[in-house]
């Protein structure tokens, strides 16, 4: 009965020494890593709603596809861009 | 016999405008039909003349044009673009009601609206289209034939898949760093981002397209396969042009199974014909010059209108009889 | 007298520090309230503010302080003898040090995580910002010129080191690799990473590479120098997982073990050594070598880091306090964070003073200002180590360079990293768009301009030290203003701050007046750390004029009510 206790305990320790040295190494760059996301992110949108923002897509028939997954972030990003206003009269986020 | 081969499940039939694409494509059909086959026929050409050959009202469904005991079947289909596309921005819309506020529905469908009208959105539904048919022949078809416009549009359709599957890639790869980083990010106290369900279904779709692509361009490439049956008749513009889609084609790896030239002059019709029928036979020599390793196949022309099921089964009779020139000069 | 009493002493000063002195501050100063929300809960975006585990929030703040200014400076201060230095870390940290990173983080939590930065615009005034940001930059670029000099001499002196502390960039990069691309699990990956880092150490002893004199056709320090600007230009452009990200935890990983490998050396070899070491420096030296500056006020920015750092002011308000999980955290965080460094510097304290065997060793080591330095460090710790624990005098002088390298060499690629923002942002307050390679460039040159300024061997290299810890300790003044302002708003009793300010700003501007003399002395003039100093100066009057009207304003104004903070927006954001 002990030894397992102990043995849990233990395996417990472990793991939340584990999950400390991984928060370790990731915590300071988290922001860094972050950014670096976003810009991704950014430019997929950019690519995806290109033929909405008047740069013409070859591709807009499967753009279109992707666009409904982008409706969540799209008011941040328009922000970020440097539009403060939605560049789509459809889309009045704001 | 080359176009009998079963082993062809797929066959592209172009050429240039008004030398008789439709009419080979859908006899070669029916011949393969009489052998037992289930083949469709799908027009991709704008100006669709599948249903006037057939004398049939044929739509953007297969349609049933000729049956025969030996179970094999003729289906006919003419691809409509805006039809296509308004399926498939339908879906996207319905999409995007599922995840969007109530109040931004009408938005989103004007928000659509662009995709539309959008400058390439016609072709790509007619090569959605053409991976949906090529993809019919694990189950319903045996073979399926496309008859393509004129040669400009089906070159410029056959290289899309290839460069879609890189656009597919490209924004998968940048899927992909993201989903790094987000990896990255994570540690025991870092609350796990909403790892978005918008974000898998985005990488679904992307995945199924970019599936889709790769096996059309797998497909098309596969010299076993798919081929593709250049038709021309033995005068000057069609032969340039027939040289220089060959040349286009054998870049982009699709194998040219046949060249089909039709409505040969016959040489016991008078002088008039026998005459061009000389000028035919230059330019037939110059063709195998050219093209030593593709064969020919020659059909001669036919008198009266070729419209209409009884019409097609002659030409059908006279395409298996394969006329194949020898490689000698002398006719 | 035995080095370990002097241990004894030193911890039991912390430990008091810790107990008594923390929590007098953590209950009567700054009031520390379980119950307050901290930007960590409030604005928790799964990014910048995360509720971190105090432990670990402890071990990267301990980490990022901590690096070789802690060994630096005491291993140069005790040239006028131990006690002074040992004085001055102790007491330093405990009054001072703990106080001040401990307040800097109070203060930062409680202005939603934002920065000195700003939190000078907000309690001194808008122009505070500006000075922030021209102190910063100074700061950054001498901390820059300073280690490159330690590193050069390290590296000349110890060629051993040359092999582990290059190849442990080999190392770093293996690390990003399997963490980031590989997603290896992180433990057998540290253990492997640490355990080829030793290894690296026992191959370094065995083949020093000492570089010919004329190599590539420059000296081996001008090389070296060289070398360390581009692989830090490399380091801080390349994506931080490459390279940075490995780096830093190696580096921490590291810092414990040679704490560890050096408290462990001084006790085992106190208690089972058969030749116990002995303090052989002077408690005070009398006789100091010609041309070292007075004790009064050098001392006291010669140690900056391991008594009272601006510094780490920075690194509290920069990302600590926004990831604070409950404010009483702080004190742990913030106090022990400081004592952790007063721990390392003590340590070096007691390897450059109990290591060598005999005073006359020990005076040929410190024949000048500035000649014992780091050296003296791993010298001094090497022979403790071996007398300790049993490794040879070389293999571990290794250890120990190569420590203080890789610890120098973090805070070089992430200070031009720092750096290279800091000139960006400067650009962007002009209107200029500087993008990253120009201004990384920028950076480089202005580096190795201040290096070389030196001397193209960055012989004079440490002559910058004394001006670096003036800088460091200007910042600190502003930090302490700012304490002092919140404090006297809330009516609460300001002296802990106050006394500290007043010692700190008199003595760091008394120094800096005292190395204008130097710096213009005929007979060895430096015109550029001359105009350097001079803008300190004038740096330091502004913040002394700034902090004195805030201050008196604070008082005049009504008082604060308890809970009022954090509603201003953020002048400038951090850096």
């Amino acid at each position: 009965m002990t030894h397992r206790t102990a043995a849990l305990r233990f395996s417990e320790r472990w793991a939340a020494f584990r999950e400390g040295l991984t928060e370790y190494y990731a915590g300071p760059y988290r922001q860094t890593l972050a950014r670096e996301r976003r810009d991704e992110d950014d430019l997929f949108t950019l690519v995806v709603l290109g033929e909405a923002l008047g740069v013409p897509d070859p591709a807009a028939y499967y753009s279109a596809e992707l666009m409904p997954m982008l409706a969540e972030d799209f008011h941040a990003w328009h922000r970020r861009m440097g539009m403060p206003r939605s560049p789509l009269d459809q889309m009045s986020c704001c | 016999m080359l176009l009998m081969d079963e082993r062809r499940r797929i066959l592209f039939v172009g050429g240039k405008g008004g030398v008789g694409k439709t009419s080979l494509a859908s006899a070669i059909a029916l011949a393969r039909s009489r052998r037992g086959a289930r083949v469709l026929v799908v027009s991709t050409d704008p100006a669709h003349n599948l249903g006037h050959l057939w004398e049939r009202d044929v739509e953007d469904e297969p349609v049933r044009l000729a049956e025969n005991s030996s179970g094999g079947c003729v289906d006919g289909m003419e691809i409509d673009p805006e039809r296509t596309i308004a399926r498939h921005l339908a879906a996207v819309e319905q999409t995007m009601i599922r995840m969007l506020p109530e109040r931004q529905h009408a938005q989103a469908r004007e928000h659509l609206e662009r995709a539309r009208v959008a400058p390439g959105s016609h072709e790509s539904a007619v090569l959605e289209r053409i991976a949906e048919a090529a993809e019919l022949i694990d189950g319903d078809y045996d073979l399926v034939i496309f008859d393509t416009a004129p040669s400009g549009h089906t070159l410029r359709l056959l290289a899309l898949p290839g460069q879609l599957a890189g656009w597919t890639d490209t924004l998968l790869r940048n899927r992909d760093r993201s989903e790094r980083f987000s990896a990255a990010m994570r540690g025991l106290t870092g609350r796990v981002e909403q790892g978005s369900s918008s974000e898998a279904e985005l990488r679904r779709t992307l995945h199924l397209r970019r599936a889709r692509f790769e096996n059309l361009q797998r497909a098309i490439t596969d010299a076993e396969t798919c081929g593709f049956v250049v038709v021309f008749t033995a005068e000057a513009l069609p032969v340039a042009e027939t040289l220089e889609v060959v040349e286009s084609l054998n870049g982009m790896h699709v194998d040219v199974a046949a060249l089909i030239a039709n409505r040969r002059s016959p040489n016991d019709a008078g002088d008039l014909l026998r005459a061009r029928r000389d000028v035919e036979d230059r330019h037939l020599r110059a063709v195998h010059a050219a093209l030593p390793e593709i064969p020919v196949i020659e059909v001669p022309l036919v008198a009266g209108e070729l419209t209409g099921v009884e019409a097609l089964g002659v030409l059908a009779e006279l395409l298996q009889q394969e006329i194949v020139r020898p490689r000698t000069p002398q006719s | 007298m035995s080095p370990v009493l002097l241990m004894f002493i030193g911890l039991a000063l912390f430990v008091f520090g810790y107990l008594v002195y923390s929590k007098y501050l953590a209950k009567r100063i700054y009031k520390l309230d379980p119950a307050f929300k901290t930007p960590a809960h409030e604005l928790n975006d799964g990014v910048d503010y995360v509720p971190t585990n105090k432990f670990i929030l402890w071990g990267h703040h301990f980490t990022s302080v901590a690096g070789a200014a802690p060994i630096v400076g005491p291993a140069i201060a005790v040239i006028w003898g131990w006690l002074p230095a040992f004085l001055w870390v102790t007491l330093g940290t405990v009054f001072f040090a703990g106080m001040h990173d401990f307040g800097a983080l109070w203060a930062s939590t409680r202005n939603k995580g934002r920065s000195i930065g700003a939190l000078s615009a907000r309690y001194i005034g808008k122009r505070g910002a500006n000075l922030f940001l021209v102190v910063i930059f100074l700061l950054l670029l001498m901390v820059i010129a300073a280690f490159a000099v330690v590193i050069k001499d390290l590296l000349i002196s110890t060629p051993s080191a040359v092999i582990p502390t290059w190849g442990a960039i080999v190392v770093a990069l293996l690390v990003g690799v399997a963490v980031y691309r590989l997603r290896w699990p992180l433990v057998p990956v540290t253990i492997v990473g640490v355990a080829a880092l030793y290894a690296l150490i026992v191959l370094g002893d065995q083949v020093p590479v000492a570089l010919p004199d004329d190599f590539l056709g420059m000296g081996p320090a001008t090389f070296w120098i060289l070398a360390l600007f581009i692989y830090g230009a490399i380091a801080s452009l390349l994506p931080v997982w490459v390279l940075l990200q490995p780096r830093d935890y190696i580096n921490g990983v590291q810092l414990f073990v040679g704490l560890g490998l050096l408290y462990g050396a001084v006790l085992i070899a106190t208690l089972f050594a058969a030749d116990k070491p002995e303090i052989v420096a002077p408690m005070i030296n009398m006789s100091v070598p010609e041309g070292t500056p007075s004790m009064i006020p050098l001392l006291f920015v010669t140690i900056a880091c391991g008594a009272i750092s601006g510094f780490h002011g920075m690194v509290s308000s920069g990302t600590s306090s926004k990831q604070l999980d409950k404010e009483p955290d702080a004190r742990f965080v913030g106090y022990f964070g400081a004592v952790g460094e007063g721990l390392l510097s003590l340590g070096t304290i007691l390897a450059v003073i109990g290591g060598f065997r005999t005073v006359a060793e020990w005076e040929e080591v410190y024949s000048s200002f500035g000649a014992g330095g780091v050296g003296a460090f791993v010298q001094g710790g090497g022979m403790l180590m071996e007398n300790g624990l049993g490794l040879p005098a070389s293999l571990s002088a290794t250890v120990l360079a190569t420590m203080a390298v890789l610890f120098a060499a973090t805070t070089m690629d992430t200070g031009m990293r720092l750096l290279r923002f800091v000139v960006q942002e400067i650009g962007d307050a002009m209107h200029i768009k500087i993008k990253k390679f120009p201004a990384t460039l920028v950076v480089v040159v202005v580096g190795l301009g201040l290096t070389f300024s030196q001397g193209f061997a960055g012989d004079g290299g440490l002559r910058i030290w004394p001006l670096f810890g003036t800088t460091n300790q200007l910042m600190a003044a502003l930090t302490l203003s700012i304490l002092a302002v919140m404090l006297i708003r809330k009516r609460r009793n300001a002296l802990p701050a106050l006394l500290p300010l007043i010692f700190v700003f008199v003595m760091s501007f008394w120094a800096a007046i005292e190395q204008l003399a130097s710096f213009a002395d005929p007979a060895e003039p430096d015109w550029l750390l001359f105009v350097l100093d001079v803008i300190i100066i004038v740096a330091s009057i502004w913040v002394a004029v700034e902090a004195f009207i805030a201050m008196r304003k604070a008082a005049a104004d009504p008082p604060e009510p308890e809970d009022q903070d954090a509603s201003i927006q953020a002048v400038r954001e951090e850096v």
